[in-house]
């Protein structure tokens, strides 16, 4: 793990690129709005999401409804606002999960090697040889609708990503002196991994974790946006997308904006997350 | 490759066999009557121990019964096979475009390393592999359809007014041009490079910056400071000593792009309403028709493992240094 000089460091260095505050900021501002919501609900957004209003149908975005209203006269905003802790737990709940069982197998595969690191690596091969979004989608529609499958399809397609990138920091981890050491000291395989492979893999992990949290949130909208998922009347930013296409031509705002924030969020991810993976790395550190 | 494809095969059978609740009921679609789910349940053995399930399953694949879909009433593998040209049309240019862009820019961005060209490409770069594609499609409906009218009202692969081009590929640009058809190329040009663009926008993005992180490594190597020490101009060394090699990794995971643009179709060829797998799959997810959902992840993977296999040549013949065993 760092050490907290390595941490003044690295928070020193990251700071320094403008791209990366701004995707710290995004994050810090996604999550805080998410547990801010689903602690006190709606009780402080600028409107009642489901407040429908019919005289006020479609109009444009201006001060009093920052994203305009919706065909029902509910204003956008709070709407796009209520949506975020789903998609903040959905994230977290995805990456958490994949994390875990990732490194774990991982660095089994990477550490013990042969036949359990084939077994391991041909299995995640297999999976990877399937475009994400189309095997999340196969597993979805068998499991039915709702929020519960859509996490369960999400969590099949997700975790290989982490095997591959835990088994090949262990790789080069396990030809490291103080392994050798601990091995010499007659430690078992299982208290080798656990004590000296895992933590000394964390990082580089942790650091595409913060990136993929965008990816899962992005993933979530397109399936949402295809029909699974969240169901009305609970808002969603891909649902809600899809509810307003019809309405491109003549109300642009309706599935725009939820599109924007969806890509402002991700965004926020990938610059936070790829800024981090520079400052990490010694090679490109300056 | 051998393993792999039966890896693949074990997995769609596991997805619709096992993790699937009732599948029985799942292949029969959602408004299937008790009795068509017994008659589905027995024509597919889903009663049966699921070794057996599985044997039936593979013999099935084999002899070309992919189910029925019970949307349209047709046999999957014939929708698949009639829809299928369209998305390799689409996924080919958009590949194309995605490189043709996106190498030059990731040149551009190594090279001029940390200065504002660099922080600008970044961006731009990562708001393409981060910006949902129903936005990108949206948007440019939004502004190169109903504010500029450049592009002709999506939908179709060619102007209604205009005949498609003798069947020859499946392919109306390769078709038109083989059999001389100027105004069905023009057509199918002008229909196929809205959606392509948007598809595009995600490789692209992977494009640059894969190309911008190898052009760095390469960048630093000894043969390009004696390139540069021997005195040959700047052009030189970064054309022809550093992006040559930096291009066998990029070549590589380009290959995975596939699978990225692949699962981009489902949305984009919906938007645009274009005629193939993608659309066909995005319409079974609205009517819950599973058969058509499973042939689609399977003909999507076959196509993944065939992109990783042409790559795994290529690296061959690109980096000399690699033999294929």
């Amino acid at each position: 793990m760092l050490e907290k000089k390595e941490i003044r460091i690295t928070l020193r260095l990251l700071t320094r690129n403008p791209l990366s505050i701004a995707g710290g900021i995004i994050t810090v501002w996604f999550f805080s709005t998410a547990i801010a919501i689903s602690l006190t609900g709606s009780r402080f957004l600028p409107h009642d999401p489901d407040a429908i209003m019919l005289s006020n149908a479609l109009s444009p975005p201006s001060m009093t409804y920052w994203f305009g209203t919706d065909p029902l006269g509910r204003d956008i905003f709070s709407r796009v606002m209520m949506a975020t802790p789903i998609d903040a737990s959905i994230a977290v709940v995805i990456v958490g999960v994949s994390l875990v069982v990732g490194v774990m197998l991982g660095s089994m595969a990477g550490y013990v090697g042969s036949k359990l690191d084939e077994i391991i690596m041909r299995t995640t091969d297999v999976f990877m040889a399937f475009p994400a979004l189309v095997l999340a989608l196969a597993v979805a529609v068998g499991l039915g609708p709702g929020i519960i499958p859509l996490v369960e399809a999400l969590l099949i397609v997700w975790w290989p990503w982490y095997v591959r990138l835990a088994r090949g920091e262990t790789l080069s981890v396990r030809e490291n002196q103080y392994i050798e050491g601990a091995r010499a000291a007659g430690l078992s395989t299982f208290r080798i991994v656990t004590k000296h492979v895992i933590p000394n893999l964390i990082t580089p992990v942790l650091v595409y974790a913060s990136l993929d949290l965008g990816y899962v949130i992005l993933t979530t909208s397109v399936l949402s946006y295809l029909g699974l998922g969240a169901q009305p009347p609970q808002s969603e930013w891909g649902r809600m997308v899809f509810d307003g296409q019809p309405y491109l031509s003549t109300a642009w705002w309706v599935p725009i904006l939820p599109g924007v924030m969806i890509l402002i969020v991700v965004l926020g991810f990938s610059l936070l997350g790829d800024g981090l993976r520079d400052v990490l790395d010694p090679k490109s550190r300056k | 490759m051998i393993p792999i494809l039966f890896g693949v095969l074990l997995l769609t059978f596991v997805v619709s066999h096992v993790v699937t609740p009732y599948p029985a009921r799942a292949w029969a679609g959602p408004r299937a009557s008790e009795s068509t789910v017994q008659t589905i349940a027995n024509r597919y053995h889903l009663n049966d121990p699921l070794p057996i399930q599985f044997y039936y399953y593979l013999s099935d694949l084999f002899r070309g019964d992919w189910g029925v879909s019970p949307s349209t009433g047709q046999p999957v593998l014939a929708n698949i096979l009639a829809f299928f040209p369209a998305t390799i049309e689409l996924t080919i240019v958009a590949f194309l475009l995605s490189v043709a862009v996106g190498i030059p820019l990731g040149v551009v961005s190594a090279v001029h390393r940390d200065q504002p060209v660099d922080h600008l490409l970044r961006l731009v770069s990562l708001s393409g592999i981060a910006s949902p594609p129903f936005l990108v499609a949206l948007l440019m409906q939004l502004i190169l359809f109903y504010y500029l009218r450049i592009f002709p009202e999506s939908g179709g692969r060619i102007s209604p007014l205009i005949s498609p081009p003798t069947h020859i590929t499946g392919l109306f640009l390769v078709d038109s041009l083989l059999t001389g058809n100027l105004p069905a190329f023009v057509s199918s040009l002008q229909h196929i490079l809205m959606p392509a663009l948007a598809l595009a926008l995600v490789t692209f993005g992977l494009a640059t910056r894969l190309t911008r992180a190898s052009m760095l490594e390469v960048l630093r190597t000894d043969y390009v400071r004696t390139a540069r020490a021997k005195g040959l101009n700047n052009r030189t060394v970064i054309y022809k000593h550093a992006l040559r090699n930096a291009l066998i990794s990029t070549t590589t995971i380009m290959s995975s792009a596939f699978a990225f643009l692949l699962g981009g179709t489902v949305v984009i060829e919906t938007i645009f309403s274009w005629p193939g797998i993608g659309r066909y799959a995005a319409q079974a997810v609205l009517n819950l028709d599973f058969p058509a959902i499973m042939g689609t992840t399977l003909v999507f993977a076959l196509g993944v493992v065939l992109c990783n296999l042409v790559a795994d040549t290529l690296y061959a013949l690109l980096d000399p240094r690699i033999k294929l065993g």
